[in-house]
């Protein structure tokens, strides 16, 4: 990439600015990979660590609330009926 | 608040089921504020979960418990406390937590999720629970100062969760499911995704001035292509390496050759400047390729198609040790010594310990009884639908279930080498690997070999020979026309036209019909069975589990009318009785409201019962019994008397019964027929041969005979060994046969079969070691299963014929010597993509059409069936 901006000279400016265009063009690129490596990797650890063995209990155990227990006032009603 | 929301939920339903599992209730005793239960066992878990606040559980699912009126064996989970077997289930041990995990088949939906993992507001010392729905396992991290593990299992029995310990637990190397074919698959996605992305320039005319960028694309891709080749494709080539050792042409063998062809001429094409290469479509064929063999190779979660005979063995066993004389405990006592009960671990049981058996239990060795009255249920080993009898000093053979009081038994063998482990690994064939090479089998993968008879290999192979001959003819006419052109020409027809389409075609419909009939209760080992199935010529049933209906017997009354006075005397008398067949009568009957005073109550074993209810005399049991004078009675009142015994009552067991000598009558027990046989014998009866095949005695000949109709014929009195027998020799007339059984007794005939399909009541309960699993109420689906396999072959050879269509245009440029990147790169994916659609659109319409007809119940039926668990 150095080598790429040092080739650039003023009299080709048109030259230049194309060199300049692709050393971006391969850093973005990189940049894509690596970003593309990282969810690569996210897959990998997410099947590994048993992500998508169970599709049934996720979805619904989040809709559980966490109710208060209030274990006498609930007995009371009962034996009282 | 949450108690009133369920009630009121009860009231608008039905007022007589209980609150709590859904069985209707006896009588309506048994109440706790407004709702009602069907026994203390289940008013006990409502009041519990009610107390703590966990009415949430009733308000998820209606009836989400599980009846709690088999009540479980107080010490049944002592042997939790050794720790030899605590280490079995327990994961990790840290200073204040310990983890576990129990499986508990009676997990079934989102109110157990609920329950299941709010254990800790039932008791301080579990930390936290965690369910994993798929295989029905709980995660418990628990302090063991403040729960044990034994009070862990006895939490969740309480709560009608019984955990279900095997001997297969105590085998601690259990494979983890593979996983490696979906990293694969994931490794190529990435791959295919951005060797796509660096081609665009490519086939969008990048300019030749910018030659270093698109050098560094090229590059670029053939770095990312490596681990395609290297990696992802390792199956492919492992496995046509494996079929040409064996001479055999895999259909894997010309793809991994395509594969190669054009990693090699795209490297070269790189490496002289010649071109950008096809690395985006062998990726990409490749990502599609392993995308078909994972949908393919589907597990289900709490399935298991290998399991042996350690998964149907409990892991321990009370022994009874009698103390020695110089042992202080027992000088301590000086009268007879009472044996002490002692938890033992099953593989540790030797010759010559005692085994204490209780009600329900199995028997996991052979031995002598040597206390005790046995009466053992052999359904699962023998098919016999009645339990057997056996007196003191007979020999009791392993894998039966002892009904009634506790019996004592010598042990003459130990486990391994017991009639039932016997039986479980003398299979032939294709099991074998599964019996024999350890625990548990490795589940069938596509890195063997699958099966060669498969039609997608003889298609592939001819497809092979065609395109060899392509490729050949364009060497020899370019060597003449235009030489420098021939490798070139010759390349591109191989990487055009390797089979990856028949592949896709055939791994993405049967991955689709396997996920379909799936979803219909209809479980499938791998895709091959699918062929099997569409194959299949003569399919032999069993009856026991199988035809019948083994968890309700029919029961019919012939004979006198009875008044209501009677039928309580009746009911009552039936419930003193521990005899199988009094018990089923006696719940047949129903309870009794009222108590009614019995005297001079006498059983006597294997005939039948005598007493005095208010005055009058009855009795019941074999005809014999009841009515010794019954021949001279005949003569008498022929009329009457006949009726009872003329050939066309129905057979199987009856209790007949008198009353102060007088015959009243009889109750016929019959094995309850699945409902709509006749429709299932005639949706099959046209394409292949039927047979029914029992271990049962031939009672029930003229019935199913009359039920099945003339075409099918009925084998009874068939021994395992006979089965297996009968099956090969099946198999030597060239019929493809499918075996459908249940027990164990057919273990041997199911491994032999073509497709072995084993019938589960509920499919996470135990079964022999079949090719699929089959859920019993569909059962009467089958003709249409088979349909539908059948039609599975269709949709590969049509979708084999688009893609076909695709490769004659790839060809007609291949041979011309001008494929380029761009029309490769359209091609490959193009024809991919319409395979995928046309496979997955049709096998869905066909479910549609086969399929919708007689769609069974929803899962919630599930756990109505839990009794039958093993080990319960």
């Amino acid at each position: 990439m150095i080598q790429l901006i040092r080739r650039r000279s003023p009299r080709k400016y048109f030259c230049a600015l194309k060199t300049d265009t692709m050393s971006v063009i391969i850093i973005l690129l990189l940049a894509s990979l690596s970003v593309a490596l990282l969810f690569l990797g996210a897959f990998l650890w997410s099947v590994r660590s048993r992500q998508y063995d169970d599709d049934y209990s996720p979805p619904r155990r989040i809709l559980f609330d966490d109710k208060p227990i209030s274990p006498d006032k609930d007995n009371v009603k009962l034996t009282s009926k | 608040m949450w108690a009133g929301l369920a009630c009121r939920m009860e009231k608008t339903n039905t007022a007589l089921l209980c609150s709590h599992c859904g069985e209707p209730c006896p009588n309506d005793k048994i109440t706790l504020g407004e709702s009602r239960f069907c026994c203390e066992g289940c008013r006990l878990v409502y009041q519990l979960l009610n107390h703590n606040g966990l009415c949430t559980y009733y308000e998820l699912n209606a009836h989400p418990g599980v009846s709690r009126r088999v009540p479980v064996r107080k010490d049944k989970f002592a042997f939790l406390d050794q720790a030899e077997m605590a280490d079995a289930l327990v994961s990790f041990r840290g200073p204040d937590q310990t983890h576990a995990t129990f499986y508990l088949p009676a997990i079934h939906c989102s109110s157990c999720l609920y329950l299941l993992e709010n254990l800790h507001r039932l008791h301080p010392g579990v930390l936290s629970s965690r369910i994993d729905f798929a295989a029905k396992t709980v995660f418990l991290a628990y302090d063991q100062h403040r729960i044990s593990l034994r009070e862990a299992a006895e939490l969740l029995t309480e709560i009608g969760y019984e955990p279900y310990i095997s001997l297969r637990d105590l085998d601690r190397a259990r494979p983890e499911p593979n996983r490696r074919l979906i990293y694969r698959l994931g490794v190529a996605g990435f791959c295919f995704g951005n060797i796509m992305l660096l081609s665009f320039p490519e086939y969008l005319g990048i300019d030749s001035s910018e030659s270093t960028l698109r050098l560094a694309f090229r590059y670029l891709s053939l770095l990312l292509a490596l681990p395609v080749l290297f990696y992802s494709t390792q199956p492919f080539f492992v496995s046509a390496w494996n079929g040409l050792r064996s001479k055999f042409l895999h259909i894997d063998a010309p793809i991994a050759l395509a594969v190669l062809v054009t990693f090699l001429r795209s490297t070269w094409e790189i490496g002289t400047g010649a071109g950008a290469g096809y690395f985006d479509s062998m990726s990409g064929i490749v990502f599609f390729m392993l995308a078909g063999r994972v949908l393919q190779d589907r597990t289900y979660g709490a399935l298991s198609f290998d399991r042996d005979y350690t998964a149907y063995f409990p892991m321990a066993v009370t022994v009874l040790e009698y103390p020695a004389a110089g042992d202080p405990a027992a000088s301590a006592t000086p009268v007879s010594p009472a044996p002490l009960e002692v938890s033992r671990a099953l593989p540790d049981v030797r010759c010559g310990d005692t085994l204490l058996i209780h009600n329900g239990e199995l028997i996991p060795a052979d031995g002598i009884l040597t206390r005790g009255d046995a009466l053992i249920d052999y359904s699962f080993v023998t098919g016999e639908s009645l339990p057997v009898r056996r007196e003191m000093g007979e020999i009791v053979y392993a894998g039966g279930r002892q009904t009634g009081a506790a019996i004592e038994l010598l042990v003459i063998k130990e486990v391994a080498q017991s009639y039932l482990t016997q039986l479980w690994n003398r299979r032939p064939g294709k099991t074998q690997r599964a019996a024999m090479g350890g625990l548990t089998a490795k589940p069938a993968s596509s890195d063997e070999m699958p099966g060669r008879s498969s039609f997608i290999h003889t298609l592939s192979r001819y497809f092979t020979i065609i395109v060899f001959t392509v490729a050949v003819s364009a060497a020899i006419y370019w060597q003449l026309v235009d030489p420098p052109r021939t490798w070139n020409a010759v390349t591109a027809v191989l990487i055009v036209a390797c089979p990856c389409a028949l592949l896709l075609s055939g791994t993405f419909t049967n991955g689709n019909l396997l996920r379909i009939m799936a979803k219909n209760h209809f479980y499938l080992r791998n895709a091959e069975t699918i062929e099997h199935i569409s194959g299949t010529t003569h399919i032999v049933f069993d009856k026991t589990g199988t035809l019948t209906d083994t968890s309700a017997p029919e029961i019919r009354w012939r004979g006198e009318s009875l008044s209501t006075d009677q039928h309580r005397a009746i009911a009552t008398l039936a419930a003193q009785s521990t005899h199988p067949l009094s018990r089923a009568l006696a719940a047949y009957l129903g309870p009794v409201t009222g108590r009614l005073y019995i005297s001079n109550f006498i059983e006597r074993p294997g005939e039948g019962l005598d007493a005095l209810i208010d005055g009058r005399r009855w009795t019941f049991g074999s005809p014999a019994f009841v009515q010794p004078q019954s021949i001279t009675r005949e003569t008498e009142e022929p009329g009457r008397a006949s009726a009872l015994h003329r050939e066309d009552q129905p057979p199987g067991a009856a209790i007949y019964i008198a009353c102060d000598g007088h015959l009243l009558g009889a109750y016929h027990f019959a094995g309850r027929f699945r409902t709509g046989l006749g429709n299932l014998i005639r949706g099959l009866a046209p394409r292949q041969q039927l047979t029914v095949l029992s271990g049962d005695n031939p009672q029930e000949y003229r019935r199913l005979q009359t039920l099945l109709g003339d075409g099918v014929k009925l084998l009874f009195d068939r021994s395992p060994q006979e089965k297996t027998q009968y099956i090969r020799h099946l198999q030597r007339q060239g019929e493809k046969v499918m075996m459908i059984g249940d027990g164990l007794n057919d273990a041997g005939a199911l491994g032999q079969s073509d497709v072995g399909i084993a019938i589960a009541a509920d499919c996470g309960n135990f079964t022999p070691s079949s090719d699929a699993i089959l859920r019993a109420d569909q059962l009467t689906r089958l003709p249409a299963f088979i349909r539908f396999c059948r039609s599975g072959r269709r949709i590969i050879l049509a979708s084999f014929v688009l893609s076909i269509l695709y490769n004659i245009i790839g060809l007609w440029f291949a041979v011309h010597g001008a494929l380029s990147p761009m029309v490769a790169a359209i091609l490959m994916p193009a024809s991919s993509l319409s395979i995928l659609l046309v496979t997955y659109g049709s096998s869905n319409v066909l479910a549609r059409v086969l399929l919708a007809a007689g769609r069974g119940p929803g899962d919630g039926t599930d756990k109505r069936n839990d009794q039958d668990q093993p080990g319960q």
